[in-house]
Formats: structure tokens, sequence, C-alpha cells
């Protein structure tokens, strides 16, 4: 019994100098849990730096690396009511959290702090971060997926770069005149599949869209949104300038790494790719020469660019908003802005940084303008609060006709069938 | 009498003490949860939001009725449990066989069959989603070299509505080296003399594995049977990675009841659906392992009933 007891004083001691350590570690300075996903740990801490040194904050922070498991990760926290004060927000989730409660509004806070003026940012990116008129996320990098292309393919093909003016028969023609046994015109962020932002672009680019403009409906089926997905279809099973599914897999399954290896002539991508390939990260350099143009122009003669951003949130149930929200706008404004574009992991949304000179780092300067450009164009996908499920909907319903076993019409319908529910 | 039981009790003090961090674990961590997704199946609880409100019925009036998915992913799970457990049955009692011949090497066979059981899951589906694609995997190639099938129409295999399970259920016999060992023990455990009297008497190798090796071998065999299929009906990690972008498969035919519950709960923050459906599957594994438990008297053979 005498043994029984001195263990159990063991474990009391070894519970007891651990509780006090972390006493110790809590006082006199605030802990801030901030959670994300990828390895920009350095970044982060570039960011935060100087608020750091003013707040005397500490900041912990969780790195999660994929994007499955983040959401599961921050989900089960949430609901233990131990959720990270503050955290990345996917653009598709932030309705869903935001109606749910689970988010700060942000309003309060912008208004005192005379640092945050909206004119500073690039207009898409707080509209992207705003639910029923409020603020509920700081942005932290915005970029619009623009056509990246091989010029030494070009020039071996003799066909011409393409133009800013080009239209979807020009990009068309030119993926066909580019297609060989050797490497395909025009290769999909994911062909074949309902993934943005194949399926928003492609219809937007024939007047189609998934929802009307007050999300009650879903205008999948309409001529102009079939349209656009027999485009993105045709492009495999009918023109073949684009990789099927096993054709997809088999060169690496990422359209980036396909342009990488010379097999596609063009891809969609974000101009924040063009970091990769800059001499920061040297060694990730295509061996060939590369341009980026807009997309083209769609059939009502606009242009269109699908944006690909991440914004930061609080959580509502956080005992440290203001301190949160320090962290917040230190990442979206000056400091962290540039952190961010000179970390390669972003183009910046403030809009003092991104016409900084420092933060380009492309092989000429046409590509930086592309990508400035692109930023003007940029139009937001309409989200809805059940967006994981409407995905999941299009996903399954659509995925017989990708693979050419089903017609646009009953894809459609039936997609529009089990999604309209969701709408109400 | 009085310092005996005083004894003990301490004795049983001590015991209970050791055995309180198991207890209070299963309570707090196994027993509370599942009462807990009880009471919430009968919710509409969303993860984030508290406290849920109370919807009766609903959720399983929806799982039979309104849902796209749930009958469908009830029926693959049963099609996957009763086909991969009668692969690593066969599979597992085969090799156990071969293995109990004392040939030469025998120990290092059983310990190369029995590393694929210890590997990670993730790891090995990845591996059989590479050798089963349709395109460039090691299967079709093979086929194509030997000319059982050509260039232009290859099986799809995870592709394929009609292929993609019994694909993934060919994959069972990769994980069965613990069935293997459980086998190779029962048959270790078969009286050597019943086997000489039956050879005495006549009796072939194949007759008197089929009317001595075999009924001994049946209490392991049910033990095989019950263990496998509890764990196969709760199957994942090979649904997860193989179900491809709509994580249902081509035609739904790989969606299951766990990836149902996960989906529901974790995508889209139906997580009172996602308890009532745990709980019908749970009641289905019940049901089954009941069955398999009456149904045992009439094929499992206990030596002790002989005397």
């Amino acid at each position: 019994m005498r043994r029984i007891y001195l263990a159990l004083l063991v474990v009391l001691v070894v519970l007891g100098s651990a509780g006090a350590a972390g006493a110790q570690r809590l006082r006199g300075e605030p802990l801030l849990t901030f959670y994300f996903w990828g390895d920009a740990t350095e970044y982060h801490e570039n960011a935060i730096a100087t608020h750091q040194a003013a707040a005397q904050l500490h900041v912990q922070i969780r790195n999660v690396q994929s994007q499955g498991s983040y959401e599961t990760g921050l989900l089960t926290r949430i609901a233990a009511h131990n959720g990270p004060d503050f955290f990345y927000t996917p653009d598709w989730w932030l309705p869903q959290l935001a109606s749910k409660g689970v988010l700060l509004n942000l309003d309060p806070y912008l208004a005192k702090d005379p640092s945050f003026k909206r004119s500073d940012f690039v207009p898409a990116a707080l509209e992207g971060m705003t639910y029923n008129g409020h603020l509920y996320g700081l942005p932290r990098g915005l970029s619009g997926v623009v056509v990246y292309y091989n010029k030494d393919i070009f020039d071996q093909m003799k066909v011409a770069y393409p133009s800013a003016n080009w239209t979807m028969s020009d990009l068309l023609s030119t993926a066909q005149k580019l297609t060989t046994k050797d490497h395909w015109g025009l290769v999909l962020h994911s062909p074949n599949s309902s993934d943005a932002p194949n399926l928003d672009w492609a219809m937007w680019q024939y007047g189609g869209d998934l929802f009307n403009a007050s999300k009650t409906q879903c205008t999948l089926d309409t001529p102009s949104s079939q349209q656009g997905l027999t485009w993105l279809r045709d492009l495999t099973y009918k023109h073949h300038v684009n990789p099927n599914p096993t054709e997809f897999s088999a060169n690496g399954g990422f359209s980036g790494t396909m342009f990488d290896k010379g097999k596609a002539a063009m891809v969609l991508g974000a101009a924040r790719w063009f970091y990769d390939y800059g001499p920061l990260i040297g060694p990730n350099a295509p061996k060939f020469r590369w341009g980026t143009q807009l997309p083209p122009l769609a059939q009502d003669g606009k242009r269109y660019v699908y944006p690909e951003y991440a914004g930061m949130s609080i959580w509502s149930g956080t005992k440290i908003p203001d301190l949160a929200y320090k962290v917040g706008s230190a990442i979206s404004q000056s400091n962290g802005q540039k952190a961010i574009a000179q970390a390669g992991i972003d183009m910046p949304v403030y809009l003092p940084a991104l016409h900084s000179s420092s933060v380009f780092i492309a092989p000429d300067r046409q590509a930086d303008q592309v990508s400035l450009d692109a930023l003007k164009y940029v139009r937001l996908p309409r989200y809805v609060v059940n967006m994981k499920e409407v995905r999941g909907f299009l996903d399954h319903d659509l995925a017989n006709f990708w693979l050419n076993k089903d017609t646009v019409q009953s894809a459609t319908k039936s997609a529009c069938g089990d999604i309209n529910p969701l709408l109400k | 009498m009085k310092a005996v039981g005083a004894a003990r009790r301490r004795e049983a003090i001590e015991g209970y003490l050791f055995i309180s961090p198991w207890i209070i674990g299963l309570l707090l961590f196994t027993l509370a949860p599942v009462i807990f997704a009880l009471y919430i199946s009968f919710t509409s609880y969303d993860i984030v939001g508290w406290p849920p409100k109370l919807v009766g019925l609903d959720n399983y009036k929806t799982l039979f009725t309104t849902d796209k998915y749930f009958v469908h992913s009830l029926w693959n799970t049963l099609y996957y449990a009763v086909g991969s457990t009668a692969v690593g049955l066969i599979v597992g009692l085969g090799l156990a066989v071969l293995l109990n011949q004392n040939l030469r090497g025998s120990t290092l066979l059983r310990t190369l069959f029995y590393i694929p059981g210890i590997l990670p899951a993730v790891g090995m589906s990845l591996i059989f989603i590479f050798v089963f694609d349709p395109g460039f995997g090691l299967i079709n190639r093979m086929l194509e070299n030997i000319g059982v099938v050509g260039q232009d129409n290859p099986p799809g295999w995870l592709k394929d509505d009609r292929l993609s399970m019994p694909t993934v259920i060919s994959w069972s016999f990769w994980g069965m080296g613990g069935t293997m060992l459980i086998f190779l023990a029962g048959l270790q455990g078969v009286p050597q003399a019943l086997q000489e009297a039956a050879s005495i008497d006549g009796a072939g190798k194949i007759r008197s594995f089929f009317s001595i090796t075999l009924p001994l071998l049946t209490p392991t065999i049910f033990f095989n049977a019950v263990v496998g299929l509890i764990g196969a009906f709760q199957e994942v990690t090979k649904f997860y990675l193989t179900a491809g972008a709509t994580g249902t498969g081509p035609n739904d035919s790989l969606i299951t009841t766990i990836f149902y519950i996960y989906q529901q709960g974790w995508s889209y923050l139906h997580m009172g659906l996602a308890a009532a459906a745990a709980w019908v599957l749970f009641l289905v594994i019940l049901v089954f392992t009941l069955i398999q438990i009456k149904g045992s008297a009439l094929w499992v053979f206990y030596s002790e009933e002989r005397r």
C-alpha cells in the first residue's frame, strides 16, 4: 500500500509541476492561439513582430497542413469552447461560420482603428470577407487566375503569344495548334471535375453562374451555364486539348506540375504562382521561358478573373479580441503584407504594399503587370451558407457528365434538383 | 477471521485503484460519447452551436426517406463487410495451413506475410490505387502484356461502378496477417493424435483437413469472422482515399456509412444526422453479430462438447 501512495505522490508532483510551469508561462503576457494551414511560420512571425513587441504579445502558432484536417480540427476546438483566438477562413466557408455565430463581427474594431482605411485594400478582398453587410475576416492575400504559357512551345510551333484582347475562340484555336503527342494545348486547374475555378469561370464566360444574384435559385441548368459547362467538357472529349482524368493523374495530377514539365503549353493558374518561379525559390523555376496573360474576354465582351484568396477571422468566443484584431491587422496591412509577398506566399491586398516594387519578383515586368491588371477584373464567386454541401452535390451529379457519360441537361437538372432545397 | 477480511477488503480496494484509470477512461471517453451521440441524434446539433434544438425522430426519418445516400451507403457497407471478411478468412486460413507445414523458412515467411498488416492503411491504399489505375497501373499493364485486355478499353477498376467495390474487397488479403496468425495458433492446437488416427484409418490429407482440422478450427473461424465483420463495417481509410473527388465513387458505388457519417458531421455540420446514422450502423452491426453468435450453435464445434 505504501508503494501505491508513493506512486500517487509522484504523479501528483509531476502534474503539479506541469501546472506551475503553465501558469508561469501565462503570467504577465497574454497567449494568443493562431491556427492556420500551410508552412508559413516564418512569415507569420515576421508579420506580427512589431505588434508583438508593442503589446507584449505572445502568439502560439498552431500549424495544420491538410485542408481537411484543418477544418475538422478547428470545428472540434470550437465545439469544445476552446477555439483558437485567430484563424484562417477559406472564402467559401466564411458564410457558414459567420451565419452560425462562430466569427467575430469586426465592424466595431475597424471603427476604432485609425490605421484601417477601406480604400487601402483591393475592394474584392474586403467584399469576399463580408457576410450580410458585416466584415468577418481580414484579408491575407488575393490573386487572380490568369493564363500561364510556355514561350518555348509557342515559338517551336510558330504560334503568336496570347494578346490581352483575345477571346474564347482564340483560346481554343491556340490550344488546338499547340496540342501534339508531347504536350497538351491547355491544361485546366483540375480537369473533368467541378472544382473551382473551372466551373464558375467557364460559366461566367458564357453568361451563366451557379446561383442567381440573390442566391435563392440554382442556375446551373440555364442555357448559358450549360454552354460554359459544355465548353469545359469539350476541351477534353471533343477538342482533345486537355488531358482526360487518367492522363492527368499519370502526369502528376496538377496542372502546375504539367506546366513545369513542359507537358502543358498553357495552364490556368493563380497569379501568385509566379512567386514560385522567381529567384527566391530558384530551384523550382522551370527550365523554359514563360509568360502570363489575362484570361480571354467573355462572350459579353467583358473580362472575368476568378480570385484565389483567404482571410483571417477571430473566434467569437475569444477572451482577447482586441489583441487578436491587432495581430490580424498587422498581417493584413503594411508589414504583414510585405512579409507575405517576400515569403512568396500570396499577392498583397494592401495597396501600398502591392504597389511597392520590392514585392514583385517575376522574371519580367509583363508578368507583374498581368498580375496587377488581373485584380481589376476580379469577380467573386457566389457563395452560400451550405457551400460545402452544394459542392458535394456538384461533384456527385456532374461526375458522369465530366466523363462524357451524361448529357449537360440531365446532369444540371439533377444538380439543381439537389441544390435548390439547400437555398431555401 | 477479522484480519483476513480486512486484508481482502484492502486487496479489493487496491485492485479497484489499479483498474480505475481504465474504468475512468472507458466512462469518460467511450461510454459518455456514446450516450451523448444518442442524445444529439434527436437534435439538430451542428457542432458549433449550443444547446442543440430537439427534433425528435426527424433525423432517423430523413435517413430512411429523403436522404439520397444513406440506404445506399448501408448496402455498400454490408457488401464490403461480407466480401472482405470472406476474403480475409479464406486467404488467412489458406496461408496459415501452408505455413503450418513446417517447411524450411516458414518462420521468415510468417513474418513476411504479417508485415503488410502493420503497414499504414493510407500507404497501402495509395499503392493499390496506383496498381489498379486504368491507364498506367501494373494490373492493366500486366493484363495487356498477356493479351487479356486491349489498350483501347482496359478495365476501369476503381473508376467503373461495377468493378470498384470488388476491387476494394480484393485488397483485403493484404491486411490479413493478424487473421493468419490466429488461424496458425488454432491449427497448432489441433491434436496431432487425431490426425494420425485418421491417417491410420486411411484418410487422405484433404479428407483429414475437412473432417478433422476444419471442424476443430470452427471456434477460430467464428472468432475471426465476428471480429473481421465488425472491423469491416467500420472501414474508412480505403474508401476515403479511393472514392475520388465525389467522395462516393463512380455512381455512388463506394460510399460507405462511416464515410457518410464523417461527411454529414464534419463537412456539412449535420452532426445530429450523423449521430443518428452512427446509431443505425451500431444497431446493424449488433444485429449481424447476434445472428453470428446465434448461428454459431449450428456450425461451431467446441472440442469440450465431446466430453
